[in-house]
């Protein structure tokens, strides 16, 4: 018997989101008019539990065995509502999205156009759906073991955990020694605890484990594959390798702000001027400035960050603890110098950090509202000249040393690695996580995460937090075994192709290749990820994506062509094309 | 280095077959593709394993049946099952190239035979020229090779405003432009292969005669290039003209099959895949009042372009092959000009360089894309 579609309309309120905008009833009256659609119903939230409850119903006392729902993004709901359809029984490729959010309601002013709009939206992906095909969704074995790039104390840490849970872990570092900025610091805030008494254990144990491999001097040139199943090739020295990864933790860390272009501060200019980083090195040789001990220690606050002019708006979320811990080091070991700090506000949200910002404050440190303009020599010192804002007026301080606090800034290279792996950044430069509260160790690219400041600025607990979620995120398709693939992927027919390969040349995934012997293209399903480029390049049509094929994509821009022409829509004839060949 | 092979009888061609003669009799190549000549006088491409049957090749005829780079990619595909020679014009050979990196053809055990090329006529009045005895092909070539050309019919269009009638990449070249064909044959060619044809390297060789005579012809054709290809640009400026100007197609697709580089096994437009559902056409026809039937006319020919326009040699072969004289060659060199200018692409000149529209440049297109 032909197949005849029976497709289901389910058109959702978002709540107001898309209700506000557009007349909800007009368009489900409109939906259930359409050829094949046994079914159109509208409701609060769609992808609520009630929601799904309706459709399932419908697919099993309709017997429907097509399902459109117009909601939101199917970056969004997709996987909901196809979970959704595959519990009643249906294969989760015979639903369609039709998106009458953020391409409909969100954009346009509540009118009658934006109802249309709705409405061709459906009806485009009705038509689609009465073409839709179920396809298999198959599992494919994972790598057991992650790829770690960057050996500072997020990356050690990361690695450790996937380690520690039985799996093989590459750890690539580029520079000579692990440890990253965490190495450089003498002491850590609030609890005043040696930087190296944290790093120390955590790196020998990283050094000691049996499956943990250390790769330093070594940089990731190319990242091939997809989740389960990457492949990276690692150059140290002048020798390639390649490393299988079924997850990849990204730890790379951040660069510290250039201290030289905030040129109002002298850095580079007076020997005084030093920055947090400089003072860290300072303090282990028990701070000399000449040979003396400074007497007179004034602090700048937001060097870097907080700073629009620069182009970095954002908190570096460290420094203000950072100051804080160098300040009262200051007035432990010198009880004679007095110590200032310049700040814009203090940020001291951490757990134990308001408390410690007491102590700081307790011991003699002196806080001033204010941020310098400029520092000025004056025989042997400098003077530092701000505008106190609490007093409202300008005031100058002397100072023989002058510690900059420096913000974080993304690292030079972010932006080659972004590219290498296909990440998204934020406007800041950082790597951007995949959803600012629900996914914030994820990345847009399924089994790569964050890990650390390389997603943006943290301390070193919540760098180590961060991390743990990492490798505990990573490690789910490492435990698994198994990783589902892409069934909507692409293959060739044989007859048309003529082997000319500019599919594979656009493929970014690799999953092309010529058959040495029939001399047509082949397609790899596991490593195609059904992203049509190679659809688009092919001059012949022999490359069709599935759950995109041209058949669908026709019946869908037939149906909008003659959707946009209002005046005449009495008269148009429900095409044979909505009747799945 | 430049070689001479003598004239017999003071005749080019005559001196041209036996050249050819000695690659296969000397063991140079197995096989030869190189157009012979029929007792009626009909130019045919052949493939040629036996001398003698040199005896009737023809290369130099100003006519073109067909770009040689089609018949190459057959014998070739992934790689030439023997030594195969294959005497080319300029835009068949720089088809070829497009072909092997389409990875349609191969020039791995082929020797490049190239020939200047004077022009070549369409066919029919290739035909009046022999029935009518307007002139003597030895004498047009000697014409040729001053920079001249004989009184008679046009050359092809394509011919007229070519601008690269020196093969580039030939393994051997056969020089017409320059010192003429009096004094003999010259052939440019590696001293090892002309050792081994026994050829002996001519000192006294007047590279500045024969610059002189190319720069003046190319010269003459760089021109007309020019001003055919503006007259056009200028017709395309006005909304509707591309289709104005296909408006006479008749579907027939000879300009697809005689396009060298157009390769699909299977033309897109020759399967189902625009064959709609008679709604379609009543629909469309709703939707703007009148619609052209059949709907793919104006849309092959885009297609085609948007494949071909990079990767075009300007043979002009698809304008030959219109029986409706539609100057698709022409239209295709405008656009293509434009295509490969916009990617500082040229076709058929060097192997090593990728196709642009499948190669991706993080830094290209800034001035219409994200400037990051």
């Amino acid at each position: 018997m032909a197949f005849t579609p029976r497709i289901g309309v389910y058109i959702c309120h978002c709540g107001i989101n898309i209700s506000a905008s557009v007349d909800i009833e007009a368009v489900t009256a409109f939906a259930a008019s359409l050829p094949a659609v046994i079914i159109a119903r509208d409701y609060t939230y769609m992808c609520s539990d009630p929601g799904q409850a309706l459709i399932k119903e419908d697919i099993e006392q309709l017997k429907l065995n097509r399902v459109v729902v117009a909601s939101c993004s199917p970056r969004m709901h997709e996987p909901t509502f196809r979970a959704a359809v595959a519990s009643a029984g249906l294969n989760p490729y015979c639903f369609e999205m039709a998106n009458i959010r953020e391409q409909c309601s969100w954009v346009h002013p509540g009118s009658e156009a934006t109802t249309q709009k709705a409405m061709d939206l459906i009806a485009s992906a009705v038509a689609k759906a009465a073409h839709l095909q179920p396809l298999i969704t198959r599992q494919v074995e994972v790598s057991p073991s992650a790829l770690v790039i960057g050996g500072g104390i997020a990356g050690l840490q990361a690695a450790l955990d996937i380690a520690e849970a039985g799996f093989q872990v590459t750890l690539v570092e580029r520079a000579e020694q692990p440890g990253g900025h965490a190495a450089q610091l003498h002491t850590t805030f609030p609890y005043m605890q040696p930087a190296r008494e944290l790093l120390r254990p955590l790196m020998e144990r990283v050094d000691a484990h049996p499956r943990i491999e250390v790769m330093l001097s070594a940089e990731v040139e190319e990242i091939k594959g997809f989740v389960g199943n990457f492949e990276a090739s690692v150059r140290q020295s002048e020798e390639m390798r390649t490393v299988s990864a079924g997850s990849i933790v990204i730890a790379t860390g951040f660069e510290v702000f250039d201290a030289h272009i905030k040129k109002e501060f002298g850095y580079g200019l007076y020997p005084q001027v030093i920055t947090t980083l400089d003072f860290e090195l300072l303090s282990a040789q028990n701070l000399q400035v000449n040979g003396h001990s400074p007497r007179k220690v004034v602090f700048i606050q937001c060097v870097g960050s907080r700073d629009q002019s620069l182009g970095n708006p954002y908190c570096s979320r460290v420094c203000c603890m950072v100051a804080a811990r160098q300040a009262k080091w200051v007035r432990q070991r010198l009880p004679e110098a007095e110590v200032t700090i310049f700040y814009m506000d203090v940020r001291a949200f951490g757990k134990g950090f308001e408390e410690f910002y007491d102590q700081v404050r307790t011991c003699g440190v002196i806080y001033r509202r204010g941020n310098p303009s400029e520092i000025l020599r004056q025989g042997e010192h400098l003077l530092v000249r701000a505008e106190d804002t609490l007093l409202g007026e300008v005031v100058e301080v002397e100072a023989d040393l002058v510690v900059l606090a420096l913000g974080m800034v993304p690292r030079q290279d972010s932006a080659a690695l972004a590219s290498l792996l296909k990440l998204s950044r934020s406007a800041d430069g950082f790597f951007m996580e995949a959803h600012p509260k629900l996914r914030p160790v994820d990345t847009s690219v399924a089994g790569v995460f964050l890990a650390g400041c390389c997603q943006g600025p943290k301390d070193i607990a919540d760098s180590i937090s961060q991390a743990r979620g990492a490798a505990a995120a990573a490690m789910i398709p490492l435990l698994r075994g198994q990783v589902q693939v892409e069934a909507a992927t692409a293959y060739v027919e044989e007859e048309l192709c003529a082997g000319c390969g500019q599919c594979a040349q656009v493929c970014t995934y690799g999953a092309l290749r010529l058959h040495p012997v029939r001399n047509v293209m082949t397609v790899n399903q596991v490593l195609c990820q059904g992203c049509g480029a190679c659809a688009s390049a092919c001059p012949s049509g022999a490359v069709t994506v599935s759950h995109f094929t041209f058949t669908q994509t026709m019946a869908q821009l037939e149906v909008l062509l003659n959707g946009s022409n209002h005046q005449r829509k009495q008269e148009l004839l429900p095409t044979a094309s909505l009747m799945a060949k | 280095m430049i070689g001479l092979f003598p004239l017999k009888d003071g005749d080019a061609l005559t001196a041209v077959r036996s050249f050819l003669q000695t690659l296969l009799s000397n063991d140079v190549v197995d096989a030869l593709y190189v157009p012979l000549e029929s007792a009626e006088g009909q130019i045919l491409p052949a493939l040629v394993t036996d001398p003698a049957r040199l005896e009737s090749a023809n290369p130099l005829a100003p006519v073109m049946l067909v770009n040689g780079a089609r018949a190459i990619s057959a014998l070739t595909q992934k790689k030439a099952p023997a030594r195969l020679g294959a005497v080319l014009r300029s835009c068949e050979t720089r088809a070829l190239v497009e072909l092997v990196k389409l990875q349609q053809a191969s020039l791995e055990d082929v020797l490049l035979i190239g020939v200047d090329c004077p022009g070549t006529y369409e066919l029919a009045d290739y035909q009046a020229i022999q029935k009518e005895a307007l002139f003597a092909l030895e004498d047009a070539l000697q014409a040729a090779g001053r920079g001249e050309q004989l009184e008679g019919p046009d050359l092809r269009l394509a011919c007229q405003m070519c601008t690269q009638p020196i093969p580039e990449q030939a393994d051997i070249h056969l020089h017409i432009y320059g010192e003429g064909l009096a004094g003999g044959l010259f052939v440019e060619i590696g001293e090892e292969l002309a050792e081994k044809l026994g050829l002996t390297p001519v000192l006294d060789y007047q590279v500045k005669k024969r610059q002189q005579v190319i720069e003046q012809v190319l010269g003459d054709k760089q021109k007309l290039r020019e001003a055919e290809i503006s007259a056009l640009q200028a017709r395309l400026g006005s909304n509707g003209s591309i289709a104005q100007m296909f408006a006479a197609c008749l579907r027939c697709h000879n300009c697809m099959t005689a396009c060298p580089i157009c390769y699909c096994k299977t033309c897109l437009f020759r399967t189902a895949a625009f064959d709609h559902p008679p709604e379609h056409y009543l629909n469309a026809a709703y939707r703007k009042g009148a619609i052209r039937l059949l709907g793919d006319t104006l849309l092959f020919h885009l297609t085609r372009m948007n494949h071909m326009a990079a990767s075009c040699v300007s043979c002009g072969m698809c304008s030959s092959a219109c029986p409706v004289d539609i100057p698709v060659g022409l239209i295709f060199s405008t656009i293509g000009t434009q295509v490969q200018a916009a990617f500082g692409y040229t076709p058929g000149k060097d192997l090593q360089e990728p196709l642009p529209l499948v190669t991706f440049q993080a830094n290209e297109w800034n001035e219409i894309g994200e400037v990051k």
